[in-house]
């Protein structure tokens, strides 16, 4: 009988196109890939724009770091996160408003 | 701040706290690496480094957000605020010059295992060979040293010369002199340096050319290193031993009675000079007074930092006490006591193992000279040897 060879398993090649990522560590860290700009900054509150859409960060102390093109990072203590127009997907992210 | 980030000098860029989502709107569309953020009462603030400032200001152009402020931190910042000091400057380019230079010279020699030896003397012989403070390091050749150290001065058996930093380390090592060197191989004889009768043999070596109660005159053979014998024929040893044998020995101490008398003046006076490595500079100008006729003591301090760290400076204080010398007249008593002393000096090195008998003391007069005359009987050892030349 001929044996067939098993299908070798390989990672899917990165998009050349910037995608929108979120990294988040210990709830203290937040790491957004895609940032288009700042809608609103204060210590308990940063709404970011992207590509998709506002992404907006609840929290206190927070402070912003920059973290390579179109990168941010977030610092402080993260309590909510919130998606707008943006649809509701399968399996994504909890919202908590 | 940590070191690295004083030493790139960034620019801190204030904004009301407002103002804020403006400021971080442009930086982060335009693409400008910021950190460092602050909010304080109300104002905000970031940190850009240099170039990334350059890129921010050259956007903004004369453009600025409300009580917008921009100051430069870390060293730059600093030089920047001095720099039409130029003395501050040379100082600490000369500061640093004398930093680096001053490596490389001899600040402090410390000497270490001298126990008989005086440390003085170590010094001393290192300077004839070029090791002072204030000699060129690259310029010193340890091993040659060392090596010269042990033959010229007696007494060493081991010297070891280690450069650390500016301070050089000199460990030594006496040689002890308790144990004697016997010479077993070298023939020789025992002949008599005085006078005498004998009164005891102690014969180790060789054979004894003497008996007891024999009078001797100096240059006698009492000890013979030539043994004779019928079956092996003459060999040579080496002849040693003791003789004790009474004799009488003389002393004499001419006193003059004109003499001279050092008197102080009462006039006292001190310098100052200051030495720094091995050169001297004087603190004082030229005196009056002559040093030729004065006592002189000196004195060295050195000075330290903080007090612990040597420094190669001394402070030298020299202080003179003037006198003049006057002629005098010594007594009869005072003169005997001086020709007393002296003869007693010249017995103590002669006749420390003796076993003295009596002293007879007599005393002669010329006018200007005393005279005083001693005859010690006693029973010394009176063997010298004398080695016996063979043709090789």
């Amino acid at each position: 009988m001929k044996k067939k060879n098993p299908v070798s398993a390989h990672t899917p090649k990165p998009s050349p196109i910037l995608r929108e990522t979120l990294e988040i560590a210990n709830r203290c860290e937040l790491l957004l890939c895609g940032v288009l700009g700042i809608e609103e900054y204060q210590t308990e509150k940063v709404r970011l724009r992207t590509e998709r859409g506002i992404v907006e960060i609840c929290g206190t102390s927070l402070m912003l770091c920059w973290a390579g093109e179109k990168r941010l990072l977030l610092r402080g203590s993260l309590e909510c996160l919130r998606f707008e127009n943006r649809p509701p997907k399968k399996g994504g992210y909890r919202s908590c408003h | 701040m940590s070191l690295i980030e004083y030493f790139r000098s960034p620019y801190r860029v204030f904004v009301r706290e407002d103002d804020a989502r403006l400021i971080l709107d442009f930086l982060i569309a335009h693409n400008i690496p910021f950190h460092g953020q602050k909010n304080d009462e109300n104002t905000f603030s970031v940190l850009l480094y240099a170039p990334y400032y350059k890129a921010y200001s050259k956007l903004r152009g004369e453009k600025r957000y409300r009580n917008e402020s921009r100051k430069r931190l870390g060293f730059f910042a600093l030089t920047a605020r001095y720099r039409k000091r130029k003395g501050l400057l040379v100082g600490f380019l000369m500061a640093t010059a004398l930093l680096v230079l001053s490596s490389l010279f001899v600040w402090d020699i410390k000497i270490e295992g001298a126990d008989v030896i005086h440390e003085k003397v170590i010094m001393e012989a290192l300077e004839k060979r070029g090791v002072y403070l204030g000699t060129f390091i690259p310029s010193l050749d340890t091993e040659i040293t060392e090596q010269a150290l042990i033959l010229d001065v007696e007494g060493l058996s081991y010297v070891s010369i280690n450069l650390r930093g500016t301070v050089a380390h000199v460990e030594i090592r006496e040689r002890h002199n308790e144990t004697e060197i016997i010479d077993r191989q070298t023939p020789s004889n025992l002949i008599a340096t005085a006078d005498g009768q004998i009164e005891a043999l102690q014969i180790t070596g060789g054979v004894a050319t003497v008996k007891l109660g024999e009078t001797v005159r100096k240059g006698d053979l009492l000890v013979s290193g030539i043994i004779d014998s019928a079956a092996l024929g003459y060999r040579l040893v080496r002849a040693r031993g003791e003789v004790l044998a009474r004799t009488t020995k003389n002393y004499q101490a001419n006193i003059p009675y004109e003499t001279t008398e050092k008197v102080y003046t009462g006039k006292f006076f001190s310098q100052k000079s200051v030495k720094f490595f091995s050169k001297t500079i004087k603190l004082f100008g030229k005196d009056s007074i002559s040093t030729s006729s004065c006592d002189k003591i000196e004195s060295e301090k050195r000075i330290y930092l903080f007090g612990f760290i040597a420094l190669p400076i001394f402070i030298t204080e020299t202080h003179f006490a003037e006198y003049e010398l006057l002629p005098k007249t010594l007594t009869r008593e005072e003169a005997l006591r001086l020709a007393g002393k002296q003869i007693l000096a010249m017995r103590e090195t002669e006749l420390s193992d003796a076993e003295i008998l009596g002293i007879y003391t007599s005393v002669n007069e010329d006018g200007n000279t005393l005279q005083l005359i001693q005859q010690v009987e006693c029973i010394i050892d009176i063997t010298e040897e004398i080695k016996i030349e063979t043709a090789q």
